[in-house]
């Protein structure tokens, strides 16, 4: 589904936002019991393409009026549930919308359902999840990535035209890599956090999954923008996706991603990429950003720690999951929390407790904060040389659900190419780039200057229009 | 890491653990901090770690947006009797 | 051995605001429970604290009016601990880099440092019932100044000056109501004693949550005492923290919920830091209503009041409000002295209020009456009660109680004439060289004419009728 070939067609009225929302509603329904990509379906979708087809009736159609959108669930929905995929959030609903959220009903967008994810948006493969596993729509055997996994899935496996999800650390990159799509993670601030559920405050950012990085920029623009409810974001420099000349563009190939324990086919994937832009004129070398081999511990201590902090508020006081009758205070919340928290939330709450403890504060957590700085400015000082910085978006490919690693810091440390660019800040999307011998799709991840959202996915978008992307092969068995 | 600090922490952060999961979760923030030390040995120039942003000065004024329906308006939220 | 008490204040002033520090609820006392509550300080999933900005200028004018250095550079960090009544679980407030250093309060000739001022977040209230406990959160997210005194106060009634003098500055810079009865203004005390002549602190126990100014004075008594008496019974002073309880007049360990708490404090991430300029900062001094100490100068270098008349004036805002708005439009300074210090006073605490309903030109035109004796004093006292509780303007006053001196002649030396008829005697034994009864026949005829004479004229008229007997 191009977001721009619907809207076309919506608008000349050959096609309605009903039948639109009923295609997704029906792959929904025939597909969605093997791939578990929606924890909550809107019952009032059709109700919500009807309005919008009076929009569009009318010649007042914005370009998501009519559209189907999944939501990850941990953006925040008067009319739906809110579980940031935890027993701690289990039926609850908010009072409240999310901003992004806001604008697009404002839009008129088919708001089609809340998507799974890892817990409390804390991992890499929503297997962390409370409610169901989500399925990699090209293998069920394998895992769909996380933290967004159900909305990227949910893309993948055409459930809807776009979706929204959250990328702290990786969380949408990662996840657009293994399903075959297109994820950008925009730069810090551009999009309001107002009413996405806080992981790390000072890495969280919603992003655009979509199925091209044209799409990708359309859903950027619908929710980007300072809002007075936020106030770490900011007005960023307006922009749009454009045709971009790649002649003389300059792009980085970062060393420090493609070396280690990166798996053969994804290194030759990126670096059949990489050639791709050199073809058109590009120069494409390698660039060093040594101190990356920190990120990995500098993006746990940081995230963690700001987690262990946003994670207080779980209760049980106000809303959210309570213990059958509890004796006292005391056992109020610890009984909320020892019950409705996932073993991954709590350790990432002892890590970042610990980082936090007098005695430990500067050697871990302000430690990481000074790392964070100096790898900003080491993609700083790189990007006065280069318009863009290429790497892989995961060592490997999406493994099965067999095969998710047990020790903890193996499972970090894969997340080494997508955490860094958190850190700094930076826009970095992912597009697909190749498949593995098992068909399994693997991603290129690119990296901008501070507010060049719009260039990368120009970068992006010039080389999806020359390659051949596949299609989930369970689409053939949903359809 | 020992059992000492995770009790520690898990008083901190309101989780408590059985002995069983504490030694699991011993076990994985051993592993964890072999991965978090590896940052203490890196020289870092001393002006690193200023801040993140500046918020420039007007900030939010001053005016009333009235919450619609605040949840519990006009009740009390209840807990446990407290023994102070 | 002669012991000399260390005492250290922290006080929590809430800040004059429309609204919270971090969201657009109403920062308004009394209001339907749980009532003036949004997402943002009920804690909820999502929500993000919003710094307002009339929060900063109250603290910073707070600062201004202690001598303190205002910083540039002031960061929010978050303090972190779990109480029902928190509901974030952690506490905006500053650590680091708070937003004023320094200055201090000058309290009868000895100079009290203040340590800092900064701005951070109250929390809602928490009630104990019978069989549960329950939370009312409109007052979480009230902007809070917590202030922070050197240890250099030495006695209760130096603390108790301090914090009056500090309410008094608030109370006048608009930054608080500085009510200690509704919770406006909290104090904790931190009191240790050491021996004379030593310079080493001895161990301290912190006095929280006193909240009237009678109770400062008597909970920091009691506790140098009770240290006092632990240090010479078994030489040791427990550090703690203690409650004042009003109804035995004796403080008592708490249960501490704080014990050596580790609050993990970090800057917040959603409050980036802020940058004020001198422009900035200048612009919030500009803006300073009169400080009190400004007006104290006038009073009583300008105006020549005494210094306990002008203390007393100042002592309540609205009093010197009143009093200089009326100055202002031509009151003599002492005459508008003693009559709001006097009657308006009294008429005040009679009422129970803090208002003054009387405007401000009917009282200097009540005033310019009694000074060119168109009304007596008593008169004017007459007038100044009976606007201030009906509500009317003077004219229907002094109409109402027939005030104009009429020095009706004819009407006098009827009533003297009367009330001399009626006590022979007492005019005998004046006759007879008693002066002394003079005073009881002209008491007589001031209540029978009050208000309608002179006192002069009265005394004239008496003596002139007693002659003629």
């Amino acid at each position: 589904m191009d977001i721009s070939e619907l809207r076309v067609l919506m608008d000349k009225k050959e096609i309605s936002s009903a039948e639109v929302v009923k295609t997704c509603l029906e792959r929904i329904s025939a597909s969605d019991n093997t791939i578990g990509a929606f924890l909550h379906i809107n019952p009032k979708a059709l109700e919500t393409a009807a309005q919008a087809q009076k929009r569009i009736d009318a010649g007042h159609a914005d370009m998501f009026t009519g559209i189907p959108v999944g939501l990850k669930d941990n953006l925040c929905t008067m009319d739906m549930p809110t579980t940031c995929a935890s027993r701690m959030l289990e039926g609850f609903t908010p009072p409240y919308d999310a901003a992004v959220v806001e604008k697009l009903r404002a839009q008129g967008a088919v708001l089609i359902g809340k998507l799974n994810m890892d817990e409390f948006a804390m991992g890499a493969s929503t297997s962390t999840s409370y409610y169901k596993k989500t399925r990699n729509p090209f293998d069920i055997t394998r895992v769909p990535g996380g933290s967004s996994g159900g909305s990227a899935a949910a893309v993948s496996a055409g459930f809807c035209a776009v979706s929204l999800g959250s990328d702290t650390g990786g969380s949408i990159r990662q996840p657009a890599s293994f399903c075959g799509v297109s994820g950008l993670r925009p730069t810090y601030g551009r999009v309001s956090r107002y009413g996405c559920v806080a992981f790390a405050s000072s890495l969280d950012q919603i992003g655009p999954i979509a199925s091209s990085a044209k799409d990708c920029a359309l859903l950027l623009t619908a929710i980007e923008g300072k809002d007075t409810r936020d106030q770490t974001s900011t007005e960023g420099p307006p922009a749009r996706i454009r045709d971009v000349s790649l002649k003389g563009k300059r792009l980085g190939l970062i060393e420090e991603l493609i070396v280690g324990d990166v798996e053969d086919e994804t290194l030759a994937a990126v670096e059949s990429a990489a050639l791709w832009y050199e073809k058109q004129g590009a120069f494409v070398e390698s660039v060093s950003l040594p101190m990356l081999k920190y990120a990995v511990p500098a993006y746990y201590l940081i995230s963690s720690a700001e987690a262990s902090a946003n994670l207080s508020r779980f209760d049980g006081v106000r809303y959210g999951y309570r213990p059958a009758n509890p004796e006292s205070y005391e056992s109020l919340v610890s009984g909320s929390r020892r019950d409705a928290f996932g073993w991954e939330v709590k350790r990432r709450i002892m890590l970042g407790s610990y980082a936090l403890c007098s005695g430990y504060y500067d050697d871990y957590y302000k430690r990481a904060v000074r790392l964070a700085d100096v790898i900003r400015s080491e993609y700083d000082k790189a990007f006065e040389t280069y318009d863009a910085l290429l790497s892989p978006v995961s060592p490997m490919a999406a493994f099965t659900f067999d095969n998710i690693p047990t020790d903890p810091a193996r499972l970090y440390l894969a997340d080494i190419c997508t955490v860094s660019a958190a850190l700094a800040g930076l826009p970095a999307l992912s597009t697909p780039c190749g498949y593995t011998g098992n068909g399994l799709p693997v991603g290129l991840m690119i990296t901008g200057a501070r507010w060049d959202d719009y260039g990368i996915l120009s970068l992006a978008d010039a080389f999806e229009r020359a390659f051949n992307r596949k299609r989930p092969a369970f689409r053939e068995v949903g359809q | 890491m020992d059992n000492t600090n995770i009790t520690k922490l898990s008083g901190l952060s309101k989780i408590h653990f059985t002995l069983e999961e504490l030694e699991e979760m011993n076990k994985d923030m051993e592993s964890i901090m072999r991965l978090m030390d590896s940052i203490k040995d890196v020289e870092l120039p001393p002006e690193s770690g200023s801040q993140l942003g500046t918020n420039i000065y007007p900030l939010r004024p001053d005016i009333v947006i009235p919450s619609l329906d605040p949840p519990q308006t006009g009740k009390y939220y209840t807990i446990p009797r407290i023994v102070e | 051995m002669n012991y000399i008490p260390v005492i250290g204040l922290e006080i929590h002033a809430e800040l004059m605001t429309k609204t919270k520090v971090f969201c657009g609820c109403a920062n308004t006392f009394g209001s339907e429970r749980n009532s003036n509550c949004c997402p943002v300080c009920l804690g909820m999933p999502g929500a993000l604290p919003v710094l307002n900005r009339r929060a900063v200028e109250l603290t910073i004018s707070a600062g201004l009016l202690c001598g303190c250095r205002i910083s540039h550079l002031t960061l929010w960090d978050r303090k972190n601990y779990f109480y029902p009544d928190l509901t974030k679980a952690y506490q905006i407030s500053q650590l680091y880099a708070p937003l004023c250093l320094g200055g201090g309060l000058e309290i009868n000739g000895r100079f009290i440092r203040l340590n800092r001022i900064h701005l951070e977040e109250d929390a809602g209230k928490l009630i104990h019932e019978r069989n549960v406990s329950i939370l009312d959160y409109n007052r979480a997210g009230v902007p809070l100044i917590e202030i922070v005194t050197e240890p250099d106060i030495r006695s209760a009634d130096e603390a108790v000056a301090f914090v009056e003098r500090m309410r008094r500055n608030l109370v006048y810079g608009d930054i608080c109501d500085g009510k200690m009865e509704q919770g406006s203004l909290r104090v904790d005390a931190n009191i240790s004693v050491m021996p004379e002549g030593s310079d080493v602190y001895g161990t301290r126990a912190e006095i929280k949550n006193i909240n009237s100014f009678r109770f400062i004075k008597r909970a920091i008594e009691f506790e140098i005492k009770r240290q006092i008496g632990a240090l010479e019974n078994n030489g040791r002073v427990t550090q703690e923290t203690r409650r004042y309880d009003a109804a035995s007049d004796e403080t008592f360990s708490m249960r501490s919920k704080e014990d050596a708490h580790d609050y993990r404090y970090f800057p917040d991430p959603d409050i980036l830091p802020l940058f004020m300029s001198d422009e900035d900062i200048t612009g919030i001094k500009g803006k300073l209503p009169e400080p009190p100490h400004s007006r104290f100068l006038r009073y009583t270098d300008a105006y020549g009041l005494s210094v306990k008349d002008a203390e007393t004036i100042l002592s309540e805002r609205f009093m010197s409000d009143f009093f200089d708005a009326a100055v202002k439009i031509g009151a003599d300074p002492k005459a508008a002295s003693n009559a709001v210090r006097g009657e308006l006073l009294r008429c005040v605490r009679e009422a129970g209020s803090d208002e003054i309903p009387v405007s401000v030109s009917d009282f200097t035109k009540a005033l310019a009456l009694a000074a060119k004796n168109e009304i007596t004093q008593e008169g004017l006292k007459t007038a100044l009660s009976y606007m201030f509780f009906n509500h009317v303007d003077l004219e229907t006053a002094v109409k109402a109680n027939n005030l104009l001196i009429s020095e009706d002649f004819e009407l006098i030396g009827a009533v003297i004439t009367e009330i001399l008829a009626a006590s022979p005697d007492i005019v005998s034994k004046y006759k007879d060289g008693n002066s002394k009864v003079f005073s009881y026949l002209f008491g007589q005829c001031m209540k029978r004419l009050k208000g309608k004479a002179l006192p002069a004229t009265i005394n004239a008229e008496l003596i002139k009728g007693l002659n003629e007997i």
